[in-house]
This record gives C-alpha cells, sequence and structure tokens, in this order.
C-alpha cells in the first residue's frame, strides 16, 4: 500500500475543488473504505447475511457496470453480479488483507467471470447474435453527460468516476486504445493486433507502457495534495 | 565492463517481459493456449519476486479502468435474488464443504490471492503447526494440476508466500472465537454518527508505518488492528495515549503484537480527543511516555 509522509487533517471537502478534489477523496475515503470493507469481510466469513448487503449495496452500481459494459447483456449481467457476491460470500474468510486492497481483489473477479463469459463458445453463439437488447456501451460516457443533481453517495460516485476518466485522458490514445480493448472487449493481444492494424510487438509495448503510466496514475490519485 | 552492460541489459530485458507479462494478464489479454500464458504460469510459480510485485501492482493499477464504465443500475430483483440464494446455501449444510451455489462457476474463476486459500481453508480447518505448511504446498501443487486442467478461457494463478499465507490463516482461525465480541463491536462503530477512523502515520524517518486507530464515542471504546506492526525486542509493547488539547497524554493501553490477538480493544479513557500515539513501552506499560514515539494521528471530525 502506499506509505504516506503527512497526516491528513481538516475536512477533505475544504481542498481545491473539481477533480482535484474527487482525487483527494478518492485517496482518503479509499483507505478508509478498504477498513470498513475488512470489517464487514469479517463478518461475512461468519455467514452475517446483513454484512454481505450491505457490501452488495456499497459495490453493486460499480461491479455492474463494468459487467454490463464487457457483457453487454442485462439479464447476464445480473447474473454474473449475483455469482460475484455469492463468491464473496463463500471465500470471505480466505481474503489476506496485507496482500492489498479488497476492491482490488474484487474487481479482478468481477472481471475474470465476465471475460470467461465473453469467450465461451456459447455465449458468442447463442447469447450476442440477433439480440436486439444489447446494450451498446462500447463508447466511455464523458464527465458531460454525468447527472448533476443525484443523492449524495451516486455524487460522490460522479466525482471519482470524473477524476479516473480525466486521469485516463493523460495516456496517449494507441495506448488506451490498447487497454480498453483487452479489459471490455476481451480481445487477446494478437487479436487486437489484427484489430487495430499494427504488429504483436507493438500491442505487447503499448500494453506495457499503459499499464505503467496507469499505475502512476493512480499513485498521483493516491498521493498527498 | 562490456559483460558488465550485457548483464546489465539482460536483467532489464527479463524485467521488461515480466511486466510485460504482467500487463496482459491484468487485462486479461493472456488466452489459455498462448505460449506467453505459460511462461507467466512459469514464473509466477517459481516464485519470482519481482513477478510477485509486479502483477499485485498492475492488478491494482487494472482498478482504474473498472471506474471507466458508463455507470449502470442494476433491478432490485437482482438484489433479492442474491439474498434468496446466500440464505439457499446457508440452510444447506453439504454446501459448506465446497464452494457451490446455483450458477456459481467452478475453480476456472479463481481470483489471485485467493485460489491457494481457496484450498487451504478446506484441507487445514483442523489442521494446525507444521502440517499447515506441508498441506499448503501439497494444495499449490495440487491446485497447479487442477486448474490445467480448467475450462479453456480460465486464467489462474498461484500464490507462492506461503510462510505469509500460513501466518495469516493461523491468526485467523486460532483467533475467531476471541475477536468475536471485539470485531462485533468494532463492526458497530461503523454504523455510529460520532465514531472516527484515524490514521497514524511514522514520526521516524528509518522505517515508515501507517495504521489506523478505531474511536468509538458511542461505546466509548477504541480498537487497533494488529496488522503489520514491526516486532519488538523481549520486554518492550505498544502503548497507545490519547491526547486531548494541552492536557498530558492519557494511557489507554498497552498491545502485544505478539499474541494471537487480531483485534485489540480498550476503553477510552475520554469521550472526545484530538490524537492518537504509539509509543515503545517497558512490558506493562508506562503512566506516562518514556519510550520513543512511533506513530501520531489527528483525530478528524466524523467518520
Amino acid at each position: 500500500m502506499a506509505q504516506r509522509n503527512d497526516i491528513p487533517s481538516g475536512n477533505p471537502e475544504n481542498s481545491a475543488g473539481g477533480a482535484n478534489r474527487a482525487g483527494y477523496r478518492l485517496r482518503i475515503d479509499r483507505e478508509r473504505s478498504n477498513d470498513f470493507d475488512l470489517v464487514l469481510l469479517a463478518e461475512i466469513a461468519r455467514k452475517n447475511e446483513d454484512a454481505l448487503m450491505r457490501l452488495y449495496d456499497k459495490y453493486r452500481r460499480s461491479v455492474y457496470s463494468m459487467l454490463l459494459r464487457i457483457v453487454k447483456i442485462e439479464s447476464e449481467a445480473e447474473e454474473l453480479l449475483q455469482d460475484v457476491f455469492m463468491q464473496v460470500w463463500e471465500k470471505a474468510e480466505l481474503f489476506d488483507a496485507e496482500r492489498g486492497y479488497f476492491d482490488t481483489w474484487l474487481f479482478t473477479l468481477t472481471h475474470n467471470k465476465a471475460i470467461n463469459t465473453l469467450r465461451s463458445k456459447q455465449y458468442k453463439k447463442s447469447a450476442l447474435e440477433d439480440r436486439k437488447d444489447i446494450q451498446d456501451l462500447a463508447n466511455v460516457v464523458t464527465p458531460h453527460t454525468t447527472q448533476e443533481t443525484t443523492p449524495l453517495s451516486e455524487q460522490e460516485d460522479a466525482d471519482d468516476r470524473k477524476a479516473v476518466l480525466h486521469a485516463l485522458d493523460k495516456i496517449p490514445g494507441d495506448q488506451r486504445d490498447a487497454l480498453m480493448l483487452a479489459y471490455y472487449d476481451g480481445l487477446s493481444q494478437s487479436e487486437i493486433a489484427e484489430k487495430v492494424g499494427v504488429p504483436l510487438g507493438t500491442i505487447k509495448t503499448r500494453m506495457r507502457q499503459g499499464m505503467i503510466k496507469l499505475q502512476g496514475l493512480l499513485g498521483e490519485l493516491r498521493s498527498v495534495k | 565492463m562490456a559483460e558488465d552492460n550485457n548483464i546489465y541489459n539482460e536483467e532489464q530485458l527479463r524485467r521488461d517481459r515480466i511486466e510485460e507479462l504482467a500487463a496482459a494478464y491484468a487485462l486479461g489479454a493472456l488466452s489459455e493456449d498462448d505460449q506467453a500464458m505459460k511462461e507467466f504460469e512459469h514464473l509466477v510459480e517459481s516464485g519470482d519476486p519481482f513477478m510477485a510485485e509486479t502483477l499485485e501492482s498492475m492488478l491494482d493499477a487494472s482498478t482504474i479502468l473498472a471506474f471507466a464504465a458508463p455507470e449502470s443500475e442494476p433491478s432490485d430483483a437482482a438484489r433479492s435474488e442474491l439474498l434468496s440464494r446466500v440464505q439457499h446455501t446457508k440452510n444447506d449444510t453439504r454446501s459448506r464443504g465446497r464452494s457451490r451455489a446455483p450458477g456459481f462457476a467452478d475453480s476456472s474463476d479463481a481470483v489471485p490471492f485467493s485460489i491457494l486459500e481457496q484450498k487451504l481453508k478446506k484441507r487445514t480447518r483442523t489442521l494446525v503447526g507444521v502440517s499447515v505448511v506441508a498441506g499448503l504446498i501439497m494444495c499449490v501443487l495440487g491446485s497447479l494440476l487442477i486448474f490445467r486442467s480448467a475450462e479453456r478461457n480460465a486464467r489462474e494463478v498461484a500464490v507462492t508466500d506461503l510462510k505469509k499465507q500460513r501466518d495469516s490463516l493461523m491468526v485467523m482461525m486460532g483467533d475467531m472465537a476471541k475477536t468475536d465480541s471485539a470485531a462485533k463491536a468494532m463492526f458497530a462503530l461503523f454504523s455510529e454518527k460520532t465514531s472516527s477512523v484515524v490514521t497514524m502515520a511514522s514520526t521516524g524517518e528509518k522505517q515508515p508505518l501507517t495504521h489506523r486507530v478505531y474511536f468509538s464515542r458511542e461505546q466509548k471504546k477504541i480498537f487497533v488492528m494488529k496488522e503489520s506492526l514491526p516486532p519488538l525486542e523481549k520486554g518492550k509493547v505498544y502503548e497507545l495515549w490519547l491526547i486531548k488539547g494541552t492536557e498530558p497524554p492519557m494511557p489507554v493501553g498497552v498491545f502485544d503484537i505478539s499474541s494471537k490477538q487480531s483485534i485489540f480493544s480498550f476503553s477510552a479513557p475520554d469521550n472526545d480527543a484530538d490524537a492518537f500515539a504509539v509509543s515503545i513501552e517497558p512490558d506493562g506499560g508506562s503512566k506516562s511516555p518514556q519510550g520513543p514515539v512511533v506513530m501520531v494521528g489527528k483525530v478528524p471530525t466524523k467518520l
């Protein structure tokens, strides 16, 4: 985990506005959020249903949004959403807090499930062909389309998302495209190379450099302002 | 000199290759049949420390991408169905020994960090001490065989930090009964409007530390988790202090991280605090700080 040299004090909301404020809150809230998650996980390990539903209510939007973006069908995304939290229910006691943040574990688990589904032959054959309810979510929503009046927690999520999207804009376009094609469209490196029309080695380099930049951005979002 | 340059270049190339593989894995861009996947698995299984560190940070960085999807809200029915499935598994005692619920995927959907623990937990519930280590090694090898035969698009990673995993499991299993009431009280803290989570940071330069103190004004209790504080020499303990205004620091209590406890619970000497501090004191603690102060943290106004 990132080490901090300053002791946070005062109200984070009084710092600079816009994306900077959201980035500052991301850092503070992620530590606090992770503490909360660990306590909930301890209760889930004791088979406390209320704790699981609290965790579900906290993460349902972000987990479902990722699933829907990948599998593109609402019913399938909701089924996978339940599968994700059933897995949390079954494996809560196995999570090792020293290995990293809980949300990393959760989003990695979610991504694995979604990509496995997307890549299965059965899904491709029966689910994606001639479906009228497929969501056309290829385009990432820009900050301008976020609603202005929402409940506080949803507004905070929207602010966090703005901060992330602003951060992603700092990555060169070709690197960002390679990341998004892999992460959200489930393409392998060779498939991306074919789609984009560049050598495989170029895609490997773009992915590596893009992810290294993402590491830096995550550090910025977490750094003391 | 030329030889040194060659060695440096080889090492740099090796690290670049590891970063390339870890990045591709974190993005889900390595397919099961890919030669690169085999190379990746080999590096993970070998326990290469640079691979372990790089993979962890790449997976962490990929969480940024998780927030880039357009926002959508699932239906209320999804919530109800989840609750129903959970209650179904609670009623079905046979499902405890095997992680399967209706619609639940098999181990092909397992995730880094948890795969090894999933296998270990089932076997080590009644095992203690040295037998756990042997069971862990067997599970790593067994799980690797199982993972290779998983469905075509599955991605499995084996965690190789055996001793750390064993110790963590030992603490959790051995301490669950003792920490029940402390964990419940700490859990309740997050529902209280007047509680605070205090981030502590080190005062020294040698070994940066961060830690957290949980302060419940409602319960008039203070909680500290063991986490990863460095061990102390024999005859020394950590002591927690409550600081209010210009008054002398009030002793809260001592906690011995060599014990099996994961959560330490104390009665708060005061209902309010401006800051907390941790110092190193002789066994039994001191009435006023004598030893070096290793961490301090200001109390925020609300949770």
